[in-house]
């Protein structure tokens, strides 16, 4: 039997060894000498001036909505709370398309305010509209890491904190900032580099050249001049530039506490702070929520979907995204828990940084250089890309998932290691043993939450099958930019409400499912 | 652990197709999605050629024409293709630089293109203008050239595609330069405060424009065709410009590598005859190459065209594209 230690070396090994073979093989490929110069200066400030203002309000609205749940307790707080999980899988370009019909020239609020008479002039194209589109799908995000944080303080500190008759500012200060720095670094790194790597959202609302990120430098390096060398140059700027991010919150990060979060007790501020932590908490939902219903409307109409469902290329689209998507969960679920046993059982800071290192670096590669990097190696290796089309699909949601599962996992091994390590030890159990009472019951939640993250990842993904996608092999995403080619409106629309649809109904009902009785998200 | 490869061949299993045991020849053409797709030419071409041909006809579509040339680029002469279809008149010499396209042995000769024909490695198969799209309840009365798009009211919003990765927004640029030359770097400095943005794609920009985002779309003359016909919606329409609208002609080139060159020629007289040509304008709406009668709906074709040739657009669309994004910075 092989050591778990040295199984979780071995996927770590084999996921640094993929990512360097993704490079070489596009530093192998030709490059484009008559390719335009690309200024690397101007793309880092542009890319970071932005990355900095989304992170900053996405933070402090984030932030915000967790302090406010954390001042209520009502029906539906659990649901709410899964809602805001829900951001990190809601597709960004669906966010960004609702946005629109929202806070467009045409949207809701310019008819509203020219019912009144007056003109809506404000255009969402620019850096504004990009920072509000993170903010909307970051916030919630921030607001989930950190309520869990919130929700752990003592209720003896808490009743403490109210005999004292703390102050609202006091509370925070006193009682909350304790709780919330350990995790802020974390969520904050996160954020940054969802924002720094951001791409169909700044490519829909950026408005231009005046606003870009190297993902979008690299997707047109490759696309338009075909300047593959240039792209990977571009891709190992970025993840240098990434790397400098999340190696110090990686380090400075405290690991992640107790697994299991009940509220032991809820301090209720008085009347007008539960009023405006009421308010805060809806703004927050209006504000995350608005964008994703307009696609509902706009799609499932009875006509939409009567035309929909009689296209047979609409149900192979559908059956290959959910294979794909059920084959990415299991396998994301299998490596994560590899390397989340693994880490558990090592001691020293840097060989446990070390271990989840080559997961996280996927986060900082561009899904044009997995994708095309990929179709290199497949070509290399003498097969055709079409036979090899779904195994590239699967590898790539896995590889973006995995960051994602590791850090739901690897806290909760983590926690089992610690409180029963002992245990364990004394009993003398076997590995199978372990696994089965002790280690499953404990992390069948965990377990939950990162398989339903995986399969939405891969029923989103646009980019691997970008390259991979032929008319006979589609993924639902694919069929909804096939039929946005060809003036098909309706279809597109349609198919985005199905695969929201899907995405939420998988993401809020899978884990409930998995964890049977033990659900405490 | 030994879960993995087990998972590995069922998911294999499930997306292995049996292999077809007919002697036929295939011919592979690897062509831009919306020309595969259910509702364009593809399906009916592979009906029609079929039927003459003793031959299995695939269609491999990329998502765009210049990704099925990259695709071909990355798979070298081992490639499955025999023919690239869709490129059109501002990539074509690109595709030529490369070297993987040999002569086609088609008669064009009574082909109808507005500037002719006379290239030995490409065959036309339909063609189209360039031109900024417009609904009639909104827009009283639209620009007639990009002066007077210039001078309009800021309010006047238009999405135009980037000429990075569309080949609309490489379309526009060339239509300006082509209008304007070197006065062109004036003419984007005044048409800048109109864009709204500039999209990766034409589907996103279009269906900016159908959100109500903006007035004008950067599209084709032909787009106000497939509303009237296929909607029957007229509310829609191309604005005509006096300087003339930039011509974007769709080609199909053999590919050196083809074992099948017979068979490929044979295509490509299929794709140019009356027959493929009368399937042209209601699926790829574009206009076709032989004077067949259009259905109605479409509009008659504009008076004045701009083309500029193969060469110098190879040598300086670079340069010509940076000179555009300067404007918008």
């Amino acid at each position: 039997m092989l050591s778990r230690q040295t199984v979780g070396w071995t996927i770590g090994a084999a996921i640094l060894l993929l990512i360097a073979a993704l490079f070489a093989a596009l530093f192998a490929a030709p490059e484009n000498p008559a390719a335009p110069a690309i200024d690397i200066a101007d793309l880092l400030r542009m890319t970071l001036t932005q990355a900095a203002i989304s992170t900053t309000v996405a933070t402090i609205s984030g932030t915000a909505i967790a302090i406010a749940l954390s001042r209520l307790n009502f029906r539906g707080r659990a649901l709410t709370i899964s809602i805001l999980s829900s951001a990190i899988v809601a597709p960004a370009i669906a966010v960004a398309l609702g946005l629109l019909t929202i806070w467009g020239r045409a949207g809701l609020i310019a008819d509203a305010t020219s019912a009144l008479g007056v003109t809506w002039n404000w255009s969402i194209f620019g850096l504004h509209g990009i920072v509000l589109a993170h903010a909307v799908l970051d916030a919630p995000l921030v607001a989930r890491i950190l309520i869990d944080r919130l929700d752990a303080i003592p209720a003896d500190r808490l009743k403490l904190g109210q005999c004292l008759g703390l102050g609202p500012w006091q509370r925070i200060r006193i009682v909350d900032w304790p709780a919330l720095a350990p995790a802020l670094p974390g969520a904050i790194g996160l954020v940054f580099l969802l924002c720094f790597t951001s791409f169909p959202v700044v490519f829909l609302l950026g408005g231009g050249p005046a606003n870009q990120t190297f993902e979008v430098a690299i997707y047109g390096a490759v696309r338009q001049s075909f300047d593959l060398g240039g792209a990977a140059q571009l891709a190992l700027v970025q993840m240098l530039a990434c790397l400098v991010v999340i190696l110090p919150v990686l380090l400075a990060a405290p690991q992640f506490g107790e697994t299991a979060t009940h509220r032991g007790y809820v301090w209720r501020p008085g009347a007008t702070g539960s009023a405006i932590s009421a308010l805060i908490v809806a703004m927050g939902l209006l504000f995350y929520v608005s964008p994703l219903i307009a696609p509902l409307l706009r799609g499932l109409t009875a006509q939409n979907l009567l035309r929909l469902f009689a296209l047979p290329s609409f149900w192979q689209a559908l059956t290959t995204s959910l294979l794909i998507g059920t084959a990415s969960a299991l396998l994301t679920a299998i490596l994560a828990l590899q390397l989340s046993l693994a880490r558990a059982g090592l001691r020293s800071r840097p060989a446990r940084t070390a271990l989840l290192l080559p997961a996280y670096a996927y986060l900082l590669t561009p899904a044009v250089v997995i994708s095309l990097g990929l179709f290199l190696i497949v070509r290399a290796m003498g097969f055709a890309p079409q036979s090899a089309a779904p195994f590239a699909l699967i590898i790539g949601s896995v590889l973006l998932a995995l960051p994602f599962a590791l850090s739901s996992m690897a806290p909760a091994a983590d926690a089992i290691a610690a409180r029963y390590g002992k245990l364990i030890q004394s009993l003398d159990l076997g590995p199978l043993t372990r696994w089965r009472f002790i280690e499953w019951p404990l992390m069948r939640t965990s377990a939950g939450t990162v398989l339903a993250m995986a399969f939405c990842f891969s029923l989103g993904d646009l980019g691997i099958i970008a390259l991979f996608g032929t008319e006979q092999f589609a993924t639902l995403p694919w069929a909804i930019n096939r039929a946005l080619g060809a003036y098909r409106t309706n279809d597109a629309a349609a198919m985005t409400a199905i695969l929201l649809v899907l995405n939420f109904a998988v993401f809020l009902v899978l884990p409930r499912l998995i964890a049977g009785r033990h659900t405490d998200a | 652990m030994s879960r993995i490869p087990v998972l590995t061949l069922l998911v294999a299993l499930a997306f292995t197709t049996p292999a077809t045991a007919d002697e036929k020849p295939t011919l592979t053409i690897y062509t831009y999605d919306a020309f595969a797709a259910e509702w364009g030419p593809g399906p009916l071409l592979k009906q029609g050629f079929e039927a003459q041909c003793a031959c299995t006809l695939d269609f491999v579509a990329a998502d765009s024409s210049i990704g099925a040339l990259r695709r071909v680029q990355l798979e070298g002469p081992a490639t499955k293709a025999d023919i690239v279809l869709g490129l059109d008149t501002a990539t074509v010499q690109e595709a030529r630089n490369t070297g993987l396209f040999t002569e086609h042995s088609v008669d064009t000769g009574a082909l109808k293109i507005p500037t002719g024909w006379s290239a030995p490695d490409f065959v036309p198969f339909d063609f189209g203008y360039f031109a900024f799209v417009y609904r009639k309840a909104d827009l009283a009365e639209p620009p007639h050239d990009f002066q007077e798009l210039a001078g309009e009211d800021d309010n006047l919003k238009i999405v135009i595609e980037d000429p990075r990765t569309a080949t609309p927004g490489l379309g526009l640029v060339l239509w300006v330069k082509a209008a304007y030359g070197n006065d062109a770097n004036e003419a984007w400095a005044e048409i800048a405060p109109h864009v709204v943005t500039m999209t990766a794609d034409w589907s996103a920009a279009y269906n900016l424009f159908l959100q109500g985002e903006a007035d004008m779309v950067l599209s084709y003359t032909t787009s106000p065709a497939y509303h009237r016909i296929a909607e029957d919606d007229f509310s829609y329409e191309a604005a005509s410009f006096d300087e003339g609208h930039y011509l974007q002609i769709e080609v199909a080139g053999i590919l050196k590598s083809s074992p099948h060159k017979d068979l490929a020629n044979q295509f490509l007289t299929y794709l140019v005859s009356e027959k493929a040509q009368n399937i042209i304008p209601t699926t790829n709406w574009m206009y076709p190459v032989l004077p067949v009668d259009l259905p109605e709906g479409f509009d008659p074709q504009p008076e004045k065209t701009l083309l500029l040739p193969d060469d110098q657009v190879a040598a300086n669309a670079a340069a010509w594209t940076s000179e555009m994004l300067a404007a918008f910075r």
